[in-house]
């Protein structure tokens, strides 16, 4: 058995790979969502998103203020993610901060539904890295069941890197074996 | 009477394995410490240090590994510190963050390093594998060289590997069977996790899994 899968290495991580990622950008959507914990990549993607005509407005949440933060060596998360946008050309009046601070993925879906419920939105579109996709997926939808929005994701995908090859670059191996185990960890934790 | 006889032969089996389940649970009892101490002891990669040429710190926890870095300096085990350029960032580009050198540099000499004992050297480094190799061309080129490698503890035996694999190729590349560099592991336990008892904080945990995630990797590639 240990052998065969061995052998199959290729196509058991590709199926992998290919389970961890919804990619649904459809039509135009109220807002764009880029979640945190990637400055290097998700407001760039969601700046040409917007520069697309996807959505006309990105959300942006808080999150916990690091030493350097503190101390003024660094930008915060969101500081960093704001500025990136407008630098891409996002005005700054399309650029909301949702209030409250986050930590993970359920709380900024939990973030997002407070402020959701107080709108008339009908679809928003969550743009993350691909392997996070199908967790921040579940979250969202499951966050905003009660709601009228159709949730879309959007991976962000690094040229020449998907789900057939992941298995060759350190840090993005180690993001697609960590989402692996955290996806059913969220099936846990927040199915009830 | 075949009931009775399947009964008979069944009670005896499932009474065989309660001394087996007793000894599993008395053995984890007894070796959880010392399993998961193994889990650290295998990824933890060490060398008795010796006064060397440079101290090479590799960018993976900046707090606790510049700190380490800075405290070998102010023992004198070594002159220099010796940083490498990475390839550069969106965020650089932009122009809102600093290129990691640049960042590690403030860090060092806040925590008292001279200026002038830090050197980077021009070459854009990719992964610690191409940094093994330059490391090798410049000992084959200039002399022997002694480095103390600063690396966070979960990630000294990928480090050590990495390099290695890179001097090896700097010494295909120059025809020899090793380049004159003697690398010298210190690896320093990440920020929030304790040395001894990893187990005990959710870092430890992440730390110890992406190593041991990145080392099985290598074998599937």
């Amino acid at each position: 058995m240990l052998v065969f899968v061995y052998l199959a290495r290729g196509s058991v991580l590709s199926s992998l790979g290919a389970l961890l990622i919804v990619d649904t950008v459809g039509p135009s959507a109220d807002y764009l969502v880029p979640l945190g914990g990637e400055a290097e990549t998700r407001p760039f993607a969601a700046a040409e998103l917007h520069a697309d005509g996807v959505a006309p407005s990105v959300l942006l949440f808080e999150y916990e203020l690091t030493e350097a933060n503190r101390l003024g060596v660094e930008l915060s998360q969101t500081e960093l993610y704001r500025r990136v946008l407008e630098i891409q050309g996002v005005p700054a009046e399309a650029i909301r901060v949702l209030p409250g601070t986050v930590r993970n993925t359920w709380e900024e879906a939990q973030a997002l539904k407070r402020f959701l419920s107080t709108q008339a939105a009908t679809g928003v579109v969550i743009v993350t890295r691909p392997p996070h996709t199908r967790r921040a997926y579940w979250s969202f939808r499951r966050s905003l069941r009660d709601l009228p929005v159709e949730i879309w994701m959007a991976p962000v995908r690094r040229p020449g890197i998907d789900e057939t090859n992941w298995w060759h670059y350190d840090e993005i191996a180690l993001a697609y074996l960590r989402e692996s185990f955290k996806l059913p960890f969220y099936w846990v934790r927040y199915a009830f | 009477m075949p009931s009775s006889v399947g009964r008979s032969t069944y009670l005896p089996k499932r009474l065989r394995r309660w001394p087996l389940l007793i000894a599993i649970v008395v053995c984890s009892l007894v070796l959880w410490r010392p399993a998961l101490a193994g889990v650290q002891a295998f990824m933890a990669v060490s060398d008795p240090l010796e006064a060397s040429d440079f101290i090479l710190p590799l960018y993976h926890n900046a707090d606790a590994i510049s700190e380490a870095a800075a405290d070998l300096y102010a023992r004198q085990l070594a002159p220099r510190l010796l940083l490498h350029r990475v390839e550069s960032s969106r965020l650089e580009e932009v122009g809102l963050v600093s290129p990691t050198h640049v960042s590690w540099r403030r860090l060092l000499e806040a925590r008292g390093v001279h200026g002038d004992a830090i050197e980077t050297p021009g070459a854009v480094i990719r992964d610690h594998v191409e940094l093994g190799r330059w490391l090798g061309r410049l000992a084959i080129e200039s002399g022997p060289i002694c480095l103390i490698v600063v690396t966070s503890a979960p990630r000294s035996r990928l480090s050590r590997n990495a390099l290695s694999e890179g001097l090896l190729q700097a010494a295909t590349d120059a025809d020899m069977e090793a380049p004159p560099v003697e690398l010298l592991l210190y690896p320093v336990a990440p920020r929030g996790v304790e040395r001894s008892a990893w187990w005990r904080s959710r870092l430890g945990w992440i730390a110890y899994f992406d190593a041991y995630c990145l080392w099985l990797i290598q074998f599937l590639r």
